[in-house]
């Protein structure tokens, strides 16, 4: 082979993933924004279309533990639970971000997971290309995603590595509608998988997951929005040092703090869990009157 | 520095065009710096250790040359042996004997613990044990002249392509090619960068999505099935070939776009007929290097039975430990040596494939599942571990599948387009042969899948290559 026929099928080659790379980002798009079910669905309304009064944040234990509806009875106002499984501190920070670029909320209600601020897993961190599809619209919530990784910003400039493992998910939730119990937001789980208690011990805080609480606690504040840190029952032992760094920073931010994690009402009822870190739906009915009436007996509101 | 961070697609096209441009007598230096900056990227204090190795291996070719004295020639030899093999020792089992040794002593009642060493293993580091071992061991051999030139000797045990994870080069094929005025030749970049963009593929779309299923199984035995075990184990013997073979195809890729020809290591291993055949395909420059080092110096076949059935199996028990410091790679090279000395007994261990018929497809299949079988070792965490698997994967068949959702989907993709491409290369004329078709329109189709499969199937965690930790 000739070098410029090298070079000039170099070229070709180039052209050719640059446009096949922003022609099927465009479908993909689509079909993204389309999509009718699903995580791509709520994903999307979390991001783009909120409008209730009342937003709840948080990982699995915030998606499955909050209802919605017992909120609206009990407090008078519209509620969605923006809960996402294996999403931790930074996603919330920036799905509130684009919100605020809509509307301000009234309340904010956090569920927080040890896991927002402690080393324990990797959970939270590479999740975050859920955003992805959002990226280059709003240059804080870019941030999010840029800190991740620095080379994540140049490779975000691909359309198609937006959606990068997402393929399947976007296609089924135009068509299947696997979650039709999810109620604004609540993912109801409904079985007694295990009896379990776990037992947690040698975590670190992660001082960038512990900054992204402070950040967001900071956006909240600065919006003027009332905010309650919840954290949900589990059946774990821990131990209560656990919680130290997030009172001591809520304390100084005067946030109020329902810490229920070890809340005997519900650890010693194993009916009450799907497994030992996630309520079913029977807890997380109890746990949301108990909430709401927290909130509104003390008036967080 | 790993071949699938985006940090080599910077640094690799940087030290090509360098290369390129850089006056002969001055391109060893250019690839020695490149090939240091790479490893240091790890951890720049090891590169010490490389630098040791270097020296030592390089002071001790000269000398064991230039003697004519033959006692003196063994002394230099068994001194980097020693001294080699030492390093690697204390990196890389002396953990293991400690532990080992104090456990053996803790059954008799009596407690002597030694500390252990609270140290990393230095990525890569049998490897270029092994590539600058070779090197004297030729060199007392007197198959090869000791190289002078200390710097390009350098090179040869640190070139970055195969410096992690191979291929084990031999000082007769890389050496002289360092001497090599190399122009840039398009057909061999263009051959290089199609290696480049399957082994990526096989690594980023394949190995690394097979891994987040296998891993949920294996690390957490006890909440999964037989079924689930079985599964697991399939694909673990397809994530470690596209693991390694990967990293091999993107070492060979990218020496070649800078027209430099490293020994082929992998050629379809799952097509094998025996387990003999598939060491003749799998992992090629280790198998050779100690066939060569090891299996010939011990007798090899031309001893009696008995011997030849004992160098055998020493040959693949001590390939086990290579690979690391634990009883479950010790199983694993014994497995592989209790095989392949039962073929040989009963004449089944062929290398040469007649006629496609259902006896090459058993032939195939019974390899696969013995090399699949001796894998669970080779993944397992502890030998309790393998066994309780194994057990599970016997008694425990008809439980419910753990499904990954999602990711068996992806997977099932990578792996069918792997499967259509072997099964093409192996049993098929090179026409089917999408990447290197005649007809440019298919070349293109072919390079564009893989790009846009990689981009939006593709595992970006910056997932280590497994070969790396031996």
């Amino acid at each position: 082979m000739k070098t410029k026929t090298f070079f000039l099928y170099l070229l070709i080659l180039f052209v050719l993933v640059g446009l096949t790379d922003r022609f099927a980002g465009l479908v993909l798009n689509t079909y993204y924004t389309d999509a009718k079910y699903g995580y791509t669905r709520k994903t999307n309304y979390i991001v783009t279309e909120t409008d209730e009064k009342i937003l709840i944040f948080g990982s699995s234990r915030a998606s499955h533990h909050y209802v919605p509806t017992i909120f609206k009875d009990s407090l008078g106002a519209t509620t969605y639970n923006c809960g996402m499984d294996g999403q931790g501190i930074s996603f919330h920070y920036a799905v509130l971000l684009r919100t605020l670029e809509r509307y301000t909320p009234e309340l904010v209600i956090l569920d927080l997971t040890p896991g927002d601020y402690f080393f324990f897993t990797n959970f939270g961190s590479s999740s975050l290309n859920a955003l992805a599809p959002f990226y280059g619209v709003n240059p804080e919530f870019d941030k999010v995603l840029d800190e991740v990784n620095p080379a994540e910003k140049i490779k975000m400039q691909s359309m198609m590595y937006r959606y990068n493992s997402s393929l399947i998910e976007i296609l089924v939730d135009n068509l299947l509608d696997r979650n039709a119990d999810w109620i604004d937001g609540y993912m109801p789980l409904f079985q007694v998988k295990s009896r379990e208690v776990a037992q947690r011990s040698n975590e670190r805080i992660d001082p960038s997951r512990f900054r992204y609480l402070q950040r967001f606690v900071d956006l909240v504040q600065e919006n003027h929005i009332n905010l309650v840190v919840c954290i949900s029952p589990s059946r774990s032992i821990v131990s209560d040092s656990l919680f130290l760094p997030v009172e001591n920073l809520l304390f100084e931010a005067g946030v109020p703090l329902l810490n229920h994690y070890s809340d005997s009402a519900f650890i010693l009822e194993p009916e009450l869990f799907q497994d030992y870190n996630h309520l079913n739906d029977k807890g997380a009915k109890l746990y949301s009157r108990q909430i709401a009436h927290e909130i509104l007996s003390k008036s967080y509101r | 520095m790993l071949f699938n961070s985006f940090v080599f697609l910077l640094f690799f096209p940087l030290v090509c065009v360098a290369y390129f441009i850089t006056p002969q007598k001055y391109r060893w230096l250019l690839l020695l710096a490149a090939s240091y900056y790479f490893y240091m990227n790890w951890k720049p204090v090891y590169a010490l250790l490389i630098g040791f190795s270097t020296v030592l291996t390089y002071l001790c070719g000269i000398v064991v040359d230039k003697t004519d004295d033959r006692n003196k020639k063994k002394i230099f030899l068994t001194i980097s042996l020693i001294i080699n093999f030492g390093i690697l020792f204390v990196f890389k089992y002396l953990n293991f004997i400690n532990q080992t040794v104090f456990e053996l002593l803790e059954a008799l009642n009596i407690r002597w613990e030694v500390p252990n060493l609270h140290i990393l293993l230095p990525v890569g580091i049998s490897f270029y044990t092994f590539q600058a071992v070779g090197y004297t061991i030729d060199v007392y051999r007197g198959s090869i002249k000791a190289e002078k030139h200390l710097g390009i000797y350098a090179l040869f045990v640190s070139f970055f392509p195969q410096l992690v994870a191979g291929p084990i080069e031999r000082a007769k094929n890389l050496l002289p090619q360092f001497r090599e005025r190399h122009v840039f030749d398009a057909g061999l970049a263009a051959q290089g960068f199609k290696l480049m963009l399957w082994g990526m593929f096989m690594k980023v779309v394949i190995a690394d999505r097979v891994s987040m299923y296998v891993n949920a199984v294996y690390n957490n035995c006890e909440q999964h099935t037989g079924s689930t075990f079985a599964l697991a184990t399939f694909l673990f013997a397809i994530q470690i070939y596209c693991d390694f073979g990967g990293y091999s195809l993107i070492a060979i890729g990218s020496a070649k776009v800078m027209g430099f020809r490293l020994m082929t290591n992998f050629e379809r291993p799952y097509f094998a007929l025996s387990v003999k055949d598939f060491w003749r395909r799998w992992h090629i420059s280790l198998s050779t290097w100690f066939k060569d080092y090891l299996y010939i110096p011990l007798g090899g076949n031309r001893v009696g039975l008995l011997r030849n059935y004992f160098n055998l199996f020493t040959t693949f028990v001590v390939s086990g430990i290579w690979h690391g410091a634990n009883w479950t790679f010790l199983i694993w090279g014994a497995l592989h040596g209790t095989f392949q000395v039962i073929e040989k007994a009963l004449g089944l261990n062929a290398t040469h494939r007649g006629k496609i018929g259902v006896k090459t497809l058993f032939q195939i299949l019974g390899t696969f599942v013995l090399v699949d079988f001796a894998w669970i070792f080779f993944r397992a965490n502890n030998v309790s571990e393998a066994f309780y698997i194994i057990n599970r994967i016997f008694t425990n068949l008809n439980a419910p599948l753990y499904v990954g959702q999602t990711t068996l989907f992806y997977a099932a993709i990578g792996i069918l387009v792997l499967f259509l491409k072997d099964a093409a290369d192996e049993f098929f004329s090179k026409r089917l042969n999408v990447l290197n078709n005649r007809c440019v329109s298919i070349r293109f189709a072919g390079y564009l899948f893989l790009i846009v499969s990689i981009i939006l199937l593709g595992v970006f965690d910056n997932a280590q290559f497994i070969y790396f930790q031996f």
